[in-house]
C-alpha cells in the first residue's frame, strides 16, 4: 500500500517535471521560429534593395567606365595638344628674338620706316609725333615717308621725332594732340598678331608644306 | 492514511509550483526571442546591405581600374604622336621662323 502510494506521488511529480520541461522546449522552438522568421523577414526586404544597389552599380560602372576612357582621351589629346603648343611658342619665341636683333641688319631701317608709314594711315595724317630709340631716330629720314602717308591718306602729313624716347624695339606713332597713337613696336605687334601667327604657325609647322 | 493524502496535496502544490516555474520561464524566453528577433532582423538586414554595398564598390572599382587599363593605349599613341610631331617640326623650324617673319616684315 505504502509501495502504491509512492508511486503515485513520483509520478505526480515525473508528470509535472516532463510538462514543465515540454512548456519549455516548446518556449524554446517557439523562440526560434520567431527569430528565424524575423531573419527571413530581414533577408528578404534588404535583398530588394541590394538587388536595386547592385544594379546601379552595374549602370555606375558603365558610366565610369566611359568618363574614364573620355578623361584619357583628353589626356592623351592634351599630351599632343601641349607639345604642338610648345612648338609653336617655341617658333613665336625665335622670331620675337631676331626681331629684336633686327637692329643689326639691313632691313631694320625700312622695315621702321614701313612701320611708321603704316602708322601714319591708320592715324590718317596731319601733323603726328614719332616715338622711336635715340638711335633710330638718327637713322630715319621723314620727308619721303610725310610724302607717302600723305598721299596714301589724302592729308598733308608732317611728321616730328618726339622729345620721348622709345626703349623698345620698333616705333610709337601718336597724334600731335595725343588722344590717340598706334604702338608698333615689335612686342605690341606681336601681342595684337599673335592669334594670328599662331594659326599660320601651325598650319606650317604640323602640315605638308612643300 | 491522512498522512499520504497530505503528501500527495504537497507533490500536487510542488507540481503546481514546476509547471508555474517552466510557464513563468516559457514567457522570459518569449520575450527574449522578440527582443534577439529585432536584434536579429537589424544585424542580418545591416549585413546584407553592407555585402551589397561593398560588391557594388568592388564592382565600380574594378570598372575604373579596367577602363584605365584599356584606355592606356591612348596614351602611349599620343606620346608616339608627340615624338613625331617634335621630330618633324625641328625639320622644319627655321623655314617656318623665316616664314613668319617675312609675314610680319611683308
Amino acid at each position: 500500500m505504502e509501495n502504491s502510494g509512492n508511486k503515485i506521488l513520483d509520478h505526480i511529480l515525473r508528470d509535472a517535471r516532463e510538462q514543465a520541461e515540454g512548456i519549455i522546449a516548446d518556449a524554446n522552438k517557439s523562440a526560434e521560429r520567431v527569430i528565424e522568421k524575423q531573419r527571413n523577414l530581414a533577408l528578404q526586404n534588404a535583398e530588394k534593395i541590394s538587388e536595386a544597389l547592385l544594379n546601379r552599380a552595374v549602370n555606375d560602372a558603365d558610366i565610369i567606365r566611359g568618363k574614364v576612357s573620355i578623361k584619357i582621351k583628353k589626356q592623351a589629346d592634351w599630351i599632343v595638344l601641349s607639345e604642338k603648343n610648345r612648338l609653336i611658342a617655341s617658333v613665336l619665341g625665335e622670331v620675337k628674338i631676331k626681331l629684336m636683333n633686327m637692329q643689326k641688319s639691313e632691313e631694320y631701317i625700312s622695315y621702321i620706316k614701313k612701320l611708321i608709314v603704316n602708322a601714319g594711315i591708320i592715324l590718317d595724317g596731319g601733323v603726328l609725333e614719332v616715338i622711336l630709340s635715340e638711335n633710330d631716330s638718327k637713322l630715319v629720314q621723314f620727308d619721303v615717308l610725310e610724302k607717302e602717308i600723305s598721299d596714301r591718306s589724302g592729308v598733308h602729313t608732317h611728321l616730328k621725332v618726339s622729345q620721348q624716347k622709345n626703349n623698345a624695339v620698333g616705333v610709337i606713332v601718336k597724334t600731335e594732340d595725343d588722344k590717340i597713337f598706334v604702338d608698333n613696336t615689335i612686342e605690341a605687334i606681336l601681342g595684337r598678331r599673335e592669334k594670328e601667327l599662331r594659326l599660320i604657325i601651325a598650319r606650317f609647322l604640323f602640315n605638308n608644306m612643300d | 492514511m491522512l498522512d499520504s493524502f497530505k503528501a500527495v496535496l504537497e507533490n500536487e502544490r510542488t507540481a503546481e509550483k514546476l509547471i508555474l516555474a517552466a510557464k513563468e520561464q516559457a514567457e522570459k524566453i518569449k520575450i527574449n526571442a522578440q527582443e534577439r528577433a529585432e536584434t536579429v532582423y537589424t544585424q542580418t538586414y545591416q549585413d546584407t546591405i553592407a555585402k551589397a554595398e561593398n560588391k557594388s564598390k568592388r564592382i565600380k572599382e574594378q570598372a575604373k581600374t579596367e577602363a584605365e587599363s584599356e584606355a592606356q593605349i591612348f596614351i602611349k599613341r599620343a606620346e608616339k604622336q608627340k615624338k613625331k610631331i617634335k621630330s618633324d617640326a625641328e625639320k622644319k623650324f627655321d623655314k617656318v621662323v623665316n616664314l613668319v617673319l617675312q609675314e610680319i616684315l611683308s
